[in-house]
């Protein structure tokens, strides 16, 4: 099964759901991520595959506890092991396979040629040293440049992602911006090395609209300019839509669809989006009951068998509680892991 | 329109803040900075804006968990901040409030009978004593939660089960007024519309008034009759809801709906409308219409003087001079 599994997903990582004139520049292949905790070993990510190519956008939808923040830990290489034990996959990088990497090389490919944006900006920048010399550290140990050097780059880098008047700025400390601006910050020295891949992590949900309007927008303008491959992890179904191009949607650690976001919304192929997607509240009628999903999301260490949505399924039959359904093609190039995808939507 | 439950005159609330770095020196947070406001029985009141606009701190003096600086709220005709004794006692069980963090908002240490049934233990004259345990079990199963787990502790439910036990407090002592804050910005997306549907019907049911306070606009629009939308500590538009969603008259207002990320393929990108910057501190708000900084069809006149209401008829206000050029104004120039 594990195998077979395996064979396929590599296969479908040409789907035409990516552009086929581009070729993947990251492949995540069965990647498997088990915790292990006093309740035993829990799988957080079972057998995720997906691929991006450079200038491709790919949301990777879910709630929390899917297992999208871990997988995106996991590619990054910067998981908490233990307790955290990647069992299985590989993470292809322009062909190079990142979780086999020396540590060394791991961690010279980190920042330079895969970066990952924080959620939190506020954790994720140093509280006690200046912004601009956090950035310019980055250009200190990857590119070995000297002290005013790297100053120097840091500020342009500042200036590129808009932050008014950088230059007076540079010397500023974390709190003495302003949440956006951080969040700024944050995006800057994910893209100082030029990475080819970007994976941004819940980048604007700590944000306000109007400035989450902005960042999007940053973040969109940034990756066309360098052609990268943007990873966007986000549980905003209407964030997904505004930037992505493809995505793929996570339950309880696995991939259960896979489809342009466009036809995500317009078509789900699985019961869970189809409810996800549903519960938006658009067109209709105020103070009518939303069509909500029943019950809530699986704990990892209660993981219902078959099917791991099947206790919150409008379709479940009795196949769907022994019968795990693997993530297979359906149409148009999209791929669905429901035994009963052709009813999904139906009343 | 019906009856006017809950008035708010002019209310102003200004917190002490020490300047960062001089204790000795105190700056003035113009949180809630000349409100007002009519909340008319039965209705759905939905209240949006960002960060810092005041919202929270306005769901507070509603409840009168915290007073006004200056300016009054009336319930039933008394100020809620002067009433004493009895009148005391039928304003408390009248206005509740519903917390944003279901986390945060429950003792650990107590049992769900314990917090549901506090209520009981403070207005004294509705359940006598050893009704309370019967009466939980109504309230949870009212709230869709199991009348069978009324002895468990907060953290034995998740994020949504939490919140209903939030609810079932909220409406224990069966208030007339629910003041939301968030409801549901602590929940999962699968998990939200179950909660809203819930206060949907308990609204129904129990013939609530309802203040909903929630950054989701689209969610505030399918839950609320009417809405306003704050900025920098004060109401900048005013009125019935597709009145507002479908023109809206205020320019920070149509940023909002504009800016809002929505699974919208056909809507299109030109007529977008990004703000510059952040919302300004309520340190010190900028003179005159306090958006102006950030307006996208501000004139020099905004920055002189603070625009009075803008009459757009059916109860449909907007503190802007130029309201009546919003919705069609090109904001491209």
């Amino acid at each position: 099964m594990n195998l077979a599994n395996r064979a396929k997903s590599t296969v479908d990582t040409a789907s035409p759901a990516s552009p086929p004139s581009s070729s993947a520049l990251l492949e995540v292949t069965d990647l498997r991520v088990d915790f292990h905790t006093r309740a035993g070993r829990v799988h957080a990510v079972d057998g995720v595959s997906f691929s991006v190519a450079a200038g491709e956008t790919l949301a990777v939808l879910g709630e929390s506890g899917s297992g999208k923040s871990v997988t995106a830990q996991a590619i990054m290489g910067i998981l908490d092991s233990p307790p955290a034990e990647i069992v299985g996959g590989s993470v292809l990088l322009e062909g190079r396979d990142l979780l086999t990497l020396p540590a060394a090389q791991r961690r010279a490919a980190r920042g330079s040629e895969i970066a990952l944006v924080f959620q939190d900006s506020l954790s994720a920048l140093n509280p006690v040293q200046p912004v601009a010399r956090q950035i310019a550290e980055l250009y200190r140990i990857h590119r070995g440049m000297g002290r005013s050097e790297a100053w120097r780059r840091a500020v342009e880098m500042m200036d590129r992602v808009r932050i008014p008047a950088a230059a007076s700025r540079a010397h500023d400390y974390p709190h003495q911006f302003s949440g956006g601006m951080r969040q700024r910050i944050v995006i800057a020295m994910a893209l100082a090395l030029d990475p080819k891949v970007v994976i941004a992590d819940e980048p604007t949900t700590a944000l306000d609209v109007t400035v989450q309007a902005q960042i999007l927008d940053l973040l969109a303008e940034q990756q066309r300019e360098r052609d990268m491959g943007l990873i966007l992890i986000t549980h905003d179904l209407g964030v997904a839509a505004q930037v992505a191009t493809n995505a793929v949607v996570m339950y309880a650690g696995r991939i259960v669809e896979r489809s342009r976001v466009r036809d995500l919304f317009l078509d789900p192929v699985h019961p869970y989006s189809h409810g996800l997607v549903a519960s938006i509240p658009r067109d209709l009628p105020r103070g009518s009951a939303l069509p909500a999903i029943p019950g809530m999301p699986p704990s990892l260490t209660a993981r219902p068998g078959g099917c791991q949505f099947h206790p919150r399924c409008p379709l479940a039959q009795p196949r769907c509680r022994t019968d795990e359904p693997p993530l297979l093609p359906v149409k148009d190039g999209r791929e669905s892991a429901c035994h009963f995808w052709t009813k999904v939507g139906e009343r | 329109m019906s009856e006017a439950v809950l008035e708010v005159r002019d209310v102003t609330r200004h917190y002490q803040k020490r300047r960062p770095g001089r204790p000795w020196q105190k700056d003035v947070v113009r949180a809630v900075d000349g409100i007002d406001l009519t909340l008319y029985r039965g209705e759905a009141l939905g209240v949006v804006g960002e960060s810092g606009c005041g919202k929270s701190t306005l769901a507070k003096l509603l409840v009168a968990l915290e007073k006004p600086t200056s300016g009054e709220i009336r319930y039933r005709g008394k100020d809620i901040n002067a009433v004493r004794g009895a009148d005391w006692n039928t304003m408390r069980r009248n206005i509740q409030l519903l917390f944003q963090d279901p986390y945060a908002s429950l003792d650990p240490r107590k049992t769900v009978a314990n917090i549901v049934g506090e209520p009981f233990r403070i207005h004294r004259d509705l359940v006598p004593k050893h009704r309370i345990r019967d009466r939980v079990r109504e309230l949870l199963d009212m709230v869709g939660l199991d009348p069978d787990h009324l002895d468990r502790y907060p953290h034995e439910f998740s994020g949504g089960q939490r919140q209903r036990i939030g609810i079932a407090r909220g409406i224990a002592l069966n208030p007339e007024i629910l003041v939301c804050d968030e409801p549901v910005s602590a929940l999962d997306v699968s998990v939200r519309a179950q909660v809203i549907n819930l206060l949907t019907e308990l609204r129904r049911e129990l013939g609530l008034t309802i203040v909903f306070i929630a950054h989701d606009l689209d969610v505030v629009r399918h839950f609320s009759d009417r809405v306003i939308t704050m900025y920098l500590g004060r109401i900048v538009e005013e009125g019935p809801c597709d009145a507002v969603y479908d023109r809206p008259s205020h320019p920070y207002t149509r940023a909002l709906l504009s800016a809002a990320p929505r699974p919208d393929f056909d809507r299109p990108a030109v007529g977008r409308i990004l703000l510059e910057g952040d919302p300004p501190s309520p340190i010190n708000p900028p003179s005159g219409c306090s958006f102006h900084t950030r307006c996208w069809m501000a004139r020099p006149e905004c920055a002189q003087q603070v625009p009075p209401p803008f009459d757009l008829g059916d109860g449909h206000t907007a503190r802007c001079l130029f309201a009546d050029e919003v919705a069609t104004a090109n904001p491209h120039r």
